[in-house]
């Protein structure tokens, strides 16, 4: 195991390279003279985002947001866990499903737009399905490694130790997947998340998505960065909480 | 005498779900495992060693033929069967006493009964100071502790050990064969055990079954007459190891002359 690098260095190292990658080159940007709709300055970006804090159109969308991303996350860890858990133990059904798991999973969520719209028209669900899309693949086929990848002798071992399937699921099988499953939610919850803009394509009146879309449309440059730079921050915390629950599952 | 476990016309085929493909691992043995015994199976690799041990534990379904436990079918794996892995199959999640109490929380024993058979099990195979290590803690010898220590905790009559010692160093390797010894010779119980060291079987069985290339049939069965601690090193010792070894190579001769033809 390598050492844990000390908290307070880890901070400042990131701040400097939000300075230097970010904050240096967008000043000098800035200073020889390119146009605010092209690229705003730190001034007009703080002021467009006061503007949105006020009307409440900034938490707003972000919340819109969330709740769709949640939603079609957790839509997609309880069908694609399950399924792929059944498929992990079932050479045969898992011989059946492997061409069409594939294939589909190279068609990106941005492909599904239009029928998504024809199939939900500007309902929730149409958002739904995309983000749930998006999260369904990247967690079924490392679902079904993960449960072909137990290690038979702990089954071999719980079953002469006496215990039933049902304890052999619980007790076995289900922890020993369990740091894989983690990894591979952190995966598809980036995912979906990435998704969201194309999700919020899809015939939408709110969120984050629908903030930038809108603001390009107006030529609003300022909007679309801070709905930019709020996704962006938005993946890292999440993307923090479950490395911090991989930590607790490390065995 | 009552016949701790006895196989007849013990066949095993193994199909392939996906290809449909079978393989004749076992063919037609016939073969009886006394209670109290110390009985060491050798034989080529693929020859189903592991097969019949899986057998007799109930992991694997009889084919064809009976194989009886006191007269008793084996159906399936019971607390009176207790296993040792070569890859000690140890649940990384769990500590060394959890790992150990894991057949007693299956019985449904009270945390108090388990906790103290548990430890007991500990102690009696060298895990003192260890009870709260994780198993990525521990040296194979340390896991291989465990892995036994588990398996008799539920005190089974039967101990079926597939090549225990084969991943450990030499050193560690004849501790725990004499600590394996000691263990067996305190109480009465049938220990099934199979390795690929000639000198392992010599020193540890009371009797050793020599098998044939696949599919396997058991192919002669030498008495140990020596008593313990034997001395790897005595002319009575070598002697005994002679027809073992000679048997054993004839058989892994025939396993080569078969790969290549199939190759
Ligand atoms: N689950 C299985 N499905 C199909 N074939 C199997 C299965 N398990 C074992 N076999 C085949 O059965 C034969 C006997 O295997 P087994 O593992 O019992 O041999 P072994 O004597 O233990 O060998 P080794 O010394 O290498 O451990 C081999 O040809 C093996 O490929
Ligand atoms: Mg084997």
């Amino acid at each position: 195991m390598s050492d844990r690098p000390n908290t307070a260095r880890v901070l400042a190292l990131g701040a400097l390279g939000v300075l230097l990658l970010i904050v240096v080159p967008w000043t000098l940007a800035v200073l020889s003279g390119v146009r605010p709709i092209i690229l705003p300055s730190g001034w007009q970006l703080l002021d467009a985002a006061d503007f949105l804090m006020r009307t409440d159109v900034l938490l707003h969308s972000t919340w819109v947001s969330l709740v769709r991303v949640n939603l079609g996350f957790l839509l997609a860890v309880v069908t694609a866990v399950p399924l792929g858990i059944v498929l992990g133990r079932s050479p045969l059904l898992f011989a059946a499903f492997e061409p069409v798991v594939e294939s589909f999973r190279f068609v990106i969520p941005f492909a599904w737009i239009p029928l998504a719209i024809l199939w939900f028209g500007t309902s929730e669900f149409g958002k739904l399905f995309i983000i749930w899309y998006a999260g369904f693949f990247v967690l079924l086929l490392p679902t079904i490694e993960a449960v072909q990848g137990i290690d038979k002798d702990l089954i071999a071992a719980a079953r002469t130790l006496g215990a039933t399937r049902w304890t052999i699921f619980w007790r076995v099988a289900f922890p020993a997947i369990v740091p894989d499953l983690l990894l591979a939610m952190r995966v598809a919850f980036a995912v979906c998340w990435i998704a969201i803009l194309a999700a919020e394509l899809v015939a939408s009146r709110a969120g984050l998505g629908y903030m930038i879309t809108d603001a390009r449309e107006l030529l609003q440059t300022e909007v679309v960065i801070i709905g930019m730079v709020v996704i962006g921050c938005i993946g890292a915390i999440y993307n923090a909480l479950f490395i911090r629950l991989q930590r607790l599952v490390q065995y | 005498m009552s016949h701790m476990i006895e196989a007849r016309q013990l066949t095993k085929r193994y199909v392939n779900e996906r290809t449909g493909r079978e393989v004749l691992a076992l063919d037609h043995v016939d073969f009886t495992i006394a209670a109290g015994e110390f009985l060491c199976l050798v034989g080529p690799s693929g020859c189903g060693k592991s097969t019949f041990l899986q057998m007799v534990a109930g992991l694997e379904q009889v084919t064809e033929g009976t194989l009886t436990i006191n007269g008793k079918p084996i159906a399936g794996p019971g607390a009176d069967r207790g296993m040792v892995f070569q890859s000690y199959a140890l649940f990384p999640w769990r500590n060394v006493i959890e790992n150990i109490r894991f057949g007693l929380e299956i019985k449904g024993l009270s945390k108090a009964e388990m906790n103290e058979i548990a430890h007991a099990a500990a102690h009696q195979v060298g895990l003192h100071g260890f009870e709260h290590a994780y198993p990525k803690e521990l040296s194979g010898g340390m896991k291989q502790r465990v892995g036994i220590a588990r398996a008799l905790a539920n005190d089974p009559p039967v101990l079926l050990m597939d090549e225990p010692f084969a991943a450990l160093d030499a050193q560690t390797r004849e501790m725990l064969q004499e600590e394996l010894l000691s263990l067996w010779q305190g109480a009465n119980r049938t220990v099934l055990f199979v390795t690929h060291s000639v000198q392992e079987a010599v020193y540890l069985g009371s009797r050793i079954a020599i098998m044939t290339a696949r599919p396997g049939r058991i192919k002669t069965v030498i008495d140990v007459g020596l008593q313990h601690p034997r001395d790897i090193t005595a002319a009575a010792f070598g002697e005994l190891m002679k027809p073992v070894y000679a048997a054993l190579k004839e058989e892994v001769l025939k396993a080569a002359v078969s790969a290549r033809a199939l190759a």
